[in-house]
């Protein structure tokens, strides 16, 4: 359900002593003789469109039609006289200065109608304004189809807002619109003294005279071009609007249409994210205003796709927040997209909704920029997820100007939204308890190696606890605590029923795989492990005694260092953060937190997706 | 949710006014006269849907104008107005409100129902009666006169109707006892018995023996009604992909009991739901439902059912199917073999839709293009 975003007509319509008018309307065409007689239609209106249409109705039924047909024909306003539209489109006072906004049928009015009355104008025009034609509220308003959704409507009632309040700004400073207007009414006058009906060139006239017309014309062109519109009103204030529907292409999603993506990319923004700019450097620089930020002029100089946002404030000497600003209006305006910085261990996939058809613009504008490489080929190359380019790749393409132009490729691909980064993200999901009982034990005795039985392993689990459920106070004084005394204490707590002599065995033969602890004497051995319990403890504090429990079980939590980098990176095993979102936050390797996921891999499950702030689906 | 329905009239000697309102004075005189030429227009609007949002409150209304010289100005102009909050979705309500103005105008002619002077008391009952039914009911059905009843009720969504595809499968939303309570024609009733979430429409049309388009229409209505949504079919050579949507498994615990009743083998063992889970993130691009079941998880030892499970996290939005989009490279010859395929290898037709158009099997497809260079295949 691809929407049409283009606006059906732009209109300056005026409200003064001598009457409400239409000044402009954009843009215009000949209608064929519209006019129905008030009296034919309201006969229409009497039948009741449930009743059981007798034959002669149904003539009549058919004569009604024409009337209620669609105001938009050819993308074009109609059904409307100028005098009707003055007469709706110009409010009372009371409105005035707030946003406009009427659906008649299948036409939206959206506006901001400002008053000109309290303006204090020169002792010149007070004078005149008995006998000339006086300015008392002016709206701009943009006709757009109703079933635009709403936040599209919403951006178009802010450009008429913001073109409403510079003409009223500019008539304050120098009667621009009172100036234009002249010109329009000449244009008119003249159009009715000549007899000539012809509205189509009467409109060119003015676009031809009048300077407002041909700034509205403007509007309305670039609204239709690329949904971007950045001039300055009489040379002087400036207007700067875009549509972001348009320009993120949203519509071609084919989902609802809405700026929610764009505003949860933004939410989702975080130091180890870098930008793309969707256009060359020098491109952009010219677009920016006069009086832009050197802030943004150095932005955008030194960013490149390998440099995340921390680098760039570095280098630009700016404060985070403050790039983060930027960033985030750069995207709005589609200046540039979030991503990942680049790097070889990045995974892409495509995108699904990528344009695989043959013979798309797409593949022949690729065709343009790489010689010799097929858009399609790529594609299916990101059919499954892959890196920036295989390792093969390097191998048999000894050159280094092919793997640039892979990364360009790589880069291309995903300035067109063709491809998505995929993120490893973490969950930390125990299994049951009811996993280790001792029924299922064959089946799992021989899955790991490092536990001798599940029977010891429940055995460990329950002195484990039975040391959490001891006091602090007495565990600093039992410190001489020994193995027997304790042995009692597990067979106490289990219920598994297994003898105090063969938990006793197990759980040597446990403590000796443990090489940190393997110096110690039997004595203190006791000790060491009810210290590194208290540690696991204190580590694992914020879990919950079913998630701790599982956690301990791991023979990757005997290991104090182990422990001590999982319980620091828990937080993050939500499934809300990715892989490089905890290298860059804990200052970790790739290879160290793969190895430390691969020892807990018993708790945790892994997830493949993409970023939400990369992605725009 | 309606806040206010007005009646608003052109007073032969006040102009326009608001003669009936329910609830009472929910929009003063003061807003009303300064909106008022949106709500009594010129004839030139009449009888057109009119949508006006203005101090926070939106009105959807439809001007009607009665010519007839037994008025005062030889014309009756009403307009039947619903109120809204601003940030209410309209949509639903527009042509509910132009039908209630055609009810009016058709009560008017016959009986002088708003007009007349005996009718002071029975308007607002009237209108009230609307506003409470439509609220509470989402429907209501007044009876006005001896041959007319109002009937009017709020559709929960307008759009144009999905279309349903032979090879499209219907999945049950709604609970089967609660389907039943509602009166569906005897060919409906016919088909949903074969609604099991696994059969495709041509299957479904094939069993119900009820033929293939009056199968499709009855379930585009239940789609529309939103009793029903489709889900692609369950191969096991299909591919899925798990989407970040899958976090709302572990966050919403109503989604998890729900998801684990759902896939389970048999109702009296439920599976864990750290299997479920596991499971649901192993579906990953490139990996089919085959590879997955015999190579990495045994679905059956976990008491999973892997169609259920698939089929929940399509209609969840947990997985997403990815499709296969066979292309023919430009300006290279593919092989006799593949020939009569090539008007569908253009990469707008996926395997599906290949398939059910030249009646050629998933199997047999992969083995001629897997055969030929020229054609690469993008999955997405």
């Amino acid at each position: 359900m691809a929407h049409d975003l283009n606006p059906v007509a732009v209109l300056l319509v005026t409200s003064g002593t001598r009457g409400n008018r239409v000044l402009f309307r954009y843009p215009y065409l000949q209608e064929i003789e519209p006019e129905m007689t008030v009296k034919q239609a309201t006969k229409e209106v009497k039948k009741n469109p449930y009743a059981i249409s007798i034959a002669q109705n149904l003539q009549d039924g058919q004569k009604a039609k024409p009337l209620l047909s669609s105001f938009i024909k050819d993308g074009v306003l109609v059904g409307f006289s100028n005098e009707t539209l003055a007469n709706f489109l110009i409010v009372k006072s009371e409105l005035c200065g707030k946003q406009f906004s009427v659906q008649i049928d299948d036409v939206r009015f959206v506006g901001y109608p400002m008053s000109l009355s309290n303006l204090s104008r020169n002792q010149q025009s007070q004078q005149n304004a008995s006998r000339q034609h006086n300015i008392l509220a002016v709206n701009v308003v943009f006709v757009l189809r109703a079933n635009l959704p709403e936040s599209v409507s919403t951006c178009y009632q802010e450009l008429a807002q913001q073109l409403s309040v510079a003409i009223t700004c500019e008539e304050k400073r120098c009667e621009y619109l009172t100036r234009e207007a002249k010109i329009m009414l000449v244009a008119y006058d003249e159009a009715s003294v000549t007899g000539d009906d012809d509205m189509v060139s009467t409109m060119r006239v003015i676009v031809h005279h009048s300077n407002l017309a041909k700034e509205l014309q403007l509007v309305f062109e670039r609204l239709v071009a690329d949904g971007q519109v950045i001039f300055y009103l009489n040379q002087w204030v400036e207007i700067n609007f875009c549509l972001p529907h348009k320009i993120h292409g949203l519509n071609s999603l084919g989902k609802n249409l809405s700026l929610e993506p764009i505003y949860r990319c933004l939410s989702y923004l975080r130091p180890y994210h870098g930008i793309l700019l969707t256009r060359p450097e020098q491109e952009l620089l010219q677009f920016l205003p006069l009086d832009s930020s050197p802030a943004m002029t150095r932005l955008i100089q030194l960013t490149k796709p390998v440099k995340n946002l921390k680098t760039l404030a570095l280098e630009t000497d700016l404060s985070i927040t403050q790039i983060y600003q930027l960033v985030c209006h750069m995207v709005y305006w589609g200046y540039a997209m979030l991503i990942y910085p680049l790097c070889q261990s990045n995974v892409y996939i495509l995108s699904p909704s990528a344009d695989t058809a043959v013979n798309s613009q797409l593949s022949q504008e690729f065709s343009m920029c790489f010689h010799g490489l097929q858009l399609m080929q790529e594609m299916a190359r990101f059919s499954f997820p892959s890196h920036m380019h295989d390792n093969l790749d390097v191998l048999s393409y000894s050159s280094p100007r092919l793997i640039d132009q892979f990364n360009q490729v790589v880069v291309w691909m995903l300035q067109h939204r063709l491809i998505n980064q995929l993120h490893t993200y973490v969950n930390l999901i125990p299994a049951r308890r009811k996993e280790f009982s001792p029924s299922s034990a064959g089946s799992h005795s021989n899955m790991s190696s490092t536990h001798s039985s599940n029977s010891s392993m429940q055995v460990i689990e329950e002195s484990f606890l039975s040391v959490l459920m001891e006091d602090p106070g007495t565990i600093t004084l039992d410190r001489t605590t020994s193995m027997s005394d304790l042995a009692s204490v597990n067979s106490e707590e289990s219920t598994g029923g297994q003898s105090t002599a063969q938990s006793i065995t197990q759980y040597t033969s446990q403590h000796s795989k443990s090489p940190s602890q393997e110096a110690n004497s039997e004595g203190s051995a006791a000790e060491d492990r009810k210290a590194q319990w208290r540690l696991q403890d204190t580590l694992l504090n914020e879990l919950k005694p079913q998630l701790k429990q599982a956690i301990v079980l791991c023979p990757a939590s005997k290991n104090p260092d182990d422990l001590r980098l999982f319980a620091k990176l828990c937080p993050y095993f939500n499934g809300k953060h990715h892989l490089e979102e905890m290298m860059f936050y804990e200052n970790l390797s790739r290879s160290q937190l793969l190895a430390l996921l691969d020892k807990f891999k018993e708790v945790l499950i892994l997830c493949q997706h993409e970023d939400p702030a990369t992605s725009l689906l | 949710m309606i806040k206010c329905i007005f009646l608003s009239e052109f007073h032969h000697t006040q102009g326009p006014i608001i003669s009936h309102q329910v609830p009472k004075d929910y929009v003063p005189k003061e807003i009303f006269d300064s909106i008022h030429n949106f709500i009594i227009t010129k004839s030139d609007l009449q009888n057109r849907l009119i949508i006006v949002s203005s101090f926070g409150l939106k009105y959807v209304g439809c001007p009607i104008y009665i010519n007839d010289t037994k008025y005062k100005r030889n014309a009756f102009i009403f307009n039947v107005c619903f109120t809204f909050e601003e940030e209410t979705d309209t949509s639903p309500y527009a042509p509910l409100v132009k039908k209630l103005a055609n009810y009016l105008t058709q009560l008017e002619i016959e009986l002088e129902f708003l007009s007349g002077s005996g009718n002071n008391e029975r308007v607002p009952q009237f209108l009230k009666q609307v506003l409470h039914g439509l609220n509470q009911e989402k429907c209501c059905n007044i009876n006005m006169a001896t041959s007319c009843t109002v009937h009017l009720k709020l559709a929960t969504s307008i759009h144009e109707p999905i279309a349903v595809e032979d090879h499209d499968v219907p999945c049950l939303i709604v609970p089967r006892d609660v389907m039943s309570k509602h009166q569906w024609d005897l060919t409906t009733q016919q088909v949903l018995h074969y609604v099991d979430g696994l059969s495709h429409v041509k299957k479904i049309a094939a069993e119900a023996d009820v033929e293939l388009n009056l199968v499709k229409a009855n379930l585009q209505n239940l789609l529309y009604n939103k009793f029903i949504t489709m889900v692609s079919i369950f191969q096991y050579s299909n591919v899925y992909t798990v989407t970040r949507n899958i976090n709302k498994l572990i966050e919403d615990n109503h989604l998890q009991k729900e998801c684990i009743k759902f896939v389970a083998k048999s109702d009296r063992s439920p599976p864990e739901f750290r299997d479920v889970y596991m499971m649901y993130c192993a579906f990953t691009p490139g990996t089919t439902v085959k590879t997955l079941c015999t190579r990495q998880i045994n679905p059956h030892a976990l008491k999973i059912d892997e169609r259920k499970l698939v089929q929940f996290g399509l209609m969840k939005g947990l997985l997403r199917r990815m499709q296969k989009y066979p292309l023919a490279l430009p300006g290279e010859s593919v092989t006799s073999r593949v020939q009569p395929l090539l008007p569908w290898l253009d990469g707008r037709h996926n395997f599906d839709q290949i398939s059910c158009e030249t009646g050629i099997s998933h199997h047999e497809l992969d083995d001629k293009i897997d055969a030929d260079d020229s054609i690469v295949i993008c999955w997405k």
